[in-house]
């Protein structure tokens, strides 16, 4: 395979894990003071950096045509919200991100799981896997406009093809490291062979699928709004794009900001998920 | 009747570059109904092997195992299997493992609620019966296993090192936990482990396996008086006797083991 998987925890790179895991939740939630000091000092660097923000472009230190002060750009999100026009746009890059990624959970665990299950399927999809896998899928955009001009399609196609591959190797390796204990318990505890799969396979690799996704997301957001930048005339980056272009700066600090909270927030949504289904799983980064 | 026959095994396993290793060669014994039988040899000897092929994981390369006069042609529920690494299914809580093989039986909900109970309570393992079994400790899980395998009810227990990976305290009390189950169940057990202590206290019988290809060293018959509790029987002499005769004869192939892999290293 081209990549090796990651550990499969759920919330590996998760920003807040003591805070938003239930088990950071029972251990300190009887000391409230605690747990929002915790969440202070989280939030402390946010604060930090946005009113260092305020500072040098109030003082002079940077041009404010450069760089808008905070307060401006925050202004520019509550009008960008209550006009309707970010919503309007949030909603095309939402399809089109969530969409491409819907089709690469398909395709990706289906494809995963027939690689790791029959030699014959891998070694014709292993060297395809590893020849796509270090390509950048925003280079196809020029090849997906002539294709399917500028579109939905186009855009998902692309949404399609990052999110894929992550998904595609860390479901082969999760269905390729179940324990052979396991099966064999299973086997002597009375599944047939051809039960395995459902009794055991697939939930004993749901950690390490959960943890194919979560990489993808964020990739999914990434590329739609590359995508957006160049060949759209709507959604969040052709916004971002087109208040760049007319100079309109704290427009564009806005709808960026703005974006960066709602992916935030879907990358949230879904470790909550995968950490409510998979309750079970053991934690390698637990203290 | 022998319940477990082991005839003329042997099994060959494919190494790298064409080459093969022998793992067990030409071993016969059997074991008869509801007897406990332990088997001990140096590491590598086909012990685990052995074991896997009577359970039916893995096929012999010639012989045959006959259980009930029948050959093993793969794993069944007449043989319930526990391994040293518990082999619990990490994503189903105390209660659901327990309940796996019997959902694999397709039993009525109730009945399988109310075995359940029974297993959960002859293994001491009320109030877990919600956990993860990353909740639980090393103890705790092999219970889980114990139960898992017993609800189901297999005749013959093969066990893989069940205590290997326990500390030494929690190990005696397992031993005697499942000594009690076993007479209690009246079940036929083949029993793997490292530790020669454990295997005479435990066993009726005793097979020391040579250094690989495993063969059969010796068998001794353990016969204690049983009638005390754990201290009256490993201070005794007779246990101490036994505990050397075969401790000794797993020395010598440990030694054997050694001094060869030593002449092929220079």
């Amino acid at each position: 395979m081209a990549s090796t998987a990651t550990a499969p925890s759920p919330r590996a790179t998760a920003p807040a894990p003591s805070a938003l895991s239930p088990r950071g939740l029972a251990s300190a939630g009887s000391r409230l003071p605690g747990r929002l000091l915790a969440a202070l000092s989280r939030v402390l660097p946010i604060v930090v950096l946005c009113a260092l923000w305020e500072l040098v472009t109030r003082t002079g230190l940077v041009g404010t045509q450069i760089v808008p002060p905070f307060s401006t750009v925050c202004a520019a999100a509550v009008d960008l919200l209550r006009s309707g026009t970010l919503l309007q746009h949030l909603g095309v890059s939402l399809y089109r991100a969530l969409g491409g990624l819907a089709l690469s959970i398909v395709v990706g665990v289906s494809l995963g799981i027939s690689m790791a299950r029959n030699r014959h399927v891998e070694n014709f999809f292993d060297p395809l896997v590893s020849l796509v896998y270090p390509l950048p899928k925003t280079a196809l955009v020029p090849l997906t406009m002539v294709w399917l001009g500028i579109t939905d399609r186009a855009a998902i196609l692309v949404v399609f093809l990052a999110g894929l591959l992550p998904i595609v190797v860390n479901t082969y390796h999760g269905v390729r490291s179940v324990d052979r204990v396991l099966l064999w318990s299973a086997r002597s505890l009375g599944t047939p062979e051809r039960g395995l799969f459902r009794r055991v396979v697939i939930p004993a690799s749901m950690p390490y699928i959960f943890n194919g996704v979560r990489i993808a997301l964020p990739v999914s957001f990434i590329v739609v709004i590359s995508v957006e930048l160049v060949a759209s005339k709507v959604g969040i980056g052709n916004l971002i794009n087109g208040f760049g272009g007319l100079g309109i700066y704290d427009y564009m600090f806005a709808t960026i900001l703005l974006f960066v909270a709602v992916a935030f927030v879907a990358d949230r949504c879904a470790v909550r998920i995968g950490t409510g289904v998979m309750r079970w799983h053991e934690e390698r980064d637990a203290s | 009747m022998a319940r477990i026959d082991v005839r003329g095994l042997t099994k060959t396993f494919q190494a790298i570059k064409g080459e093969t290793v022998e793992a067990i060669s030409d071993l016969s014994f059997a074991v008869a109904d509801n007897q406990f039988v332990s088997i001990v040899g140096p590491s590598g000897c086909g012990k685990s092997t052995l074991l896997y092929i009577v359970a039916g994981f893995i096929l012999p390369t010639a012989g045959q195992v006959l259980v009930d006069d029948r050959p093993v042609q793969g794993p069944g529920p007449d043989r319930g299997i526990v391994f040293q690494e518990y082999a619990l299914f990490p994503w189903r809580t105390v209660g659901d493992n327990i309940k796996y093989g019997l959902e694999e039986k397709r039993l009525p909900r109730d009945e399988i609620e109310r075995t359940v109970q029974k297993y959960v309570r002859l293994m001491g393992l009320e109030g877990f019966q919600h956990k993860y079994p990353r909740e639980l400790s090393g103890g705790m899980k092999q219970r889980v296993a114990l139960a898992r395998t017993l609800a189901y009810e297999p005749d013959v227990l093969l066990m893989d090192e069940p205590f290997g990976a326990l500390d030494a305290q929690t190990r005696e009390l397992q031993q005697d936990d499942l000594l009690a189950v076993w007479r209690e169940k009246k079940k036929t057990v083949l029993f793997v482990t490292h530790s020669v202590e454990e295997a005479v206290y435990l066993s009726e019988r005793v097979v020391v396996m040579t250094t690989r290809p495993g063969r059969i060293k010796s068998v001794v018959d353990i016969e204690l008086d049983r009638s005390g509790n754990r201290e009256a029987i490993m201070t005794s002499p007779e246990f101490a006797r036994l505990r050397n005769r075969v401790w000794l004869d797993v020395r010598a192939e440990v030694l054997k083991h050694y001094e060869s892999s030593r002449g092929a290293d220079g």
